[in-house]
């Protein structure tokens, strides 16, 4: 198989985009090592819990989300479990 | 850890949804994180973050395997959301892919997982850059460019 090299790829989204600059200001933040070690068992549960009812939901999430998020955003604990 | 009339009670609660099965997981998940702690003696935290870098999809499949409703796009959708650096299946990834031949098969299979990771391992040695930006930099030059 072949495909684009990495530089081919960056050129075209830049292309597209209007810029490296445009691109960089895009791209996803990834967080440390540090933090996601501390992060709590909680956090992670919260987070799958939100995907898991966002899913299947695309037609009426936009008029839930509000509803999910407040319940699931910073209360879920795995004591609540 | 969440005893049956909570869960009842959880699931008649007007503010939530009333998805029992989706609420059901919660629990499961729960068990999921505590059966990982238990088992490998470390926080989940660092049990996620010390996971190859490498080898997000043996992560994924993880996930998919012990937890409940975490398979296709959820868990690494999830994961993308906590800062885990990831790729991801989007339909423009997925369409690159494709053009490419870099996969062939049903897009969760094994074979294709293993296949996008390499083809993402292959741009990180190339470039320096981690998957999550690799990823949406592949976004980018395919498909109908709907981000911005």
């Amino acid at each position: 198989m072949t495909y684009p090299d990495y530089d081919t790829l960056y050129d075209r989204a830049c292309t597209r985009k209007g810029g490296e600059a445009v691109v960089e200001g895009l791209l996803p933040q990834v967080a440390s090592q540090q933090h996601l070690e501390q992060l709590g068992s909680d956090r992670y549960l919260a987070e799958f819990t939100r995907k898991i009812f966002q899913s299947g939901l695309s037609g009426v999430w936009s008029i839930k989300s509000g509803r999910i998020s407040s319940t699931y955003s910073g209360n879920l604990t795995l004591s609540d479990c | 850890m969440m005893p049956d009339d909570m869960m009842e009670r959880k699931a008649q609660d007007p503010a939530i949804i009333r998805n029992f099965s989706k609420i059901k997981t919660i629990r499961e998940n729960a068990m999921m994180i505590t059966d990982t702690e238990r088992r490998e003696e470390r926080s989940f935290g660092e049990f996620i973050s010390q996971w190859p870098k490498d080898d997000v999809v043996g992560l994924w499949r993880y996930l998919k395997k012990n937890g409940s409703r975490l398979g296709g796009n959820t868990g690494p959708y999830a994961l993308r959301t906590l800062g885990v650096d990831t790729f991801l299946l989007t339909q423009d990834v997925e369409g690159f892919l494709r053009n490419h031949d870099i996969i062939d098969s049903g897009i969760t299979s094994q074979r294709a997982l293993q296949s996008a990771q390499a083809f993402f391992n292959d741009l990180r040695e190339q470039s320096g850059r981690n998957l999550s930006e690799l990823s949406r930099i592949v976004s980018f030059g395919f498909g109908q460019n709907r981000v911005q």
